[in-house]
């Protein structure tokens, strides 16, 4: 795949997240306060996607890569630590289901479907986290 | 780790960003490896060593060393 393609994807994709989490917040009008805060770092997140989808494709032009050996390296230790960390995410929801289950007044999972898509949102949340962390501690 | 690239690389008149084109590594891999932040694969240290005109003991120095 080449390196062009691959920035449109991301960009790509990360724009249709941040655009779902905005019409969720638009269409979700029981809670104003979370409605807005959602909003917010929708905006916020499709600005920092912007910048990054400019920044990279004018270093693109310019003939530099979008991913080398370093890079790489930071994706297979950020997955690696990310998988661990969802086994633990996975096993939390699991017990937070069966609470749940026993007591009406914490929210629930509307259905398996509701409850797999929060747990593979969490681990792409996580596996972001993941990412800063160790981008972070190379550079250090 | 200790690196002369910067060195090397200004002998050659060349900027970071024109030694990651010819290297083939993004602009901030050659800023680390400059700091000895990175590591780098003996690979991408023979590319460069390669495109500096040098040897890669010239450009690396280890501690301890």
């Amino acid at each position: 795949m080449s390196d062009k393609l691959r920035l449109l994807l991301i960009v790509g994709l990360g724009i249709m997240v941040a655009l779902s989490f905005i019409a969720y917040g638009l269409a979700n009008k029981s809670n104003d306060v979370y409605s807005l805060a959602l909003i917010a770092f929708a905006v916020i997140t499709l600005l920092a996607i912007a910048g990054y989808g400019v920044r990279e494709y004018k270093n693109l032009e310019k003939g530099l890569k979008l991913k080398d050996e370093r890079t790489q390296n930071i994706e297979r230790k950020a997955a690696a630590n990310a998988f661990y960390i969802s086994l633990y995410l996975l096993l939390a929801f699991g017990w937070y289901c069966d609470m749940a289950a026993g007591n009406a007044s914490l929210p629930q999972f509307r259905d398996v479907s509701q409850a797999m898509s929060v747990a593979v949102g969490g681990m792409a949340l996580i596996f972001g986290l993941c990412y800063l962390y160790v981008k972070k501690k190379e550079e250090e | 780790m200790k690196t002369r690239i910067k060195e090397f690389r200004a002998r050659h008149n060349l900027t970071q960003e024109e030694l990651a084109q010819k290297v083939g590594v993004r602009r901030e891999t050659i800023v680390f490896m400059e700091k000895g932040k990175y590591n780098p694969s003996l690979k991408l240290a023979h590319d460069v060593a390669k495109v500096l005109k040098a040897t890669i003991d010239e450009l690396f120095e280890f501690e301890g060393e």
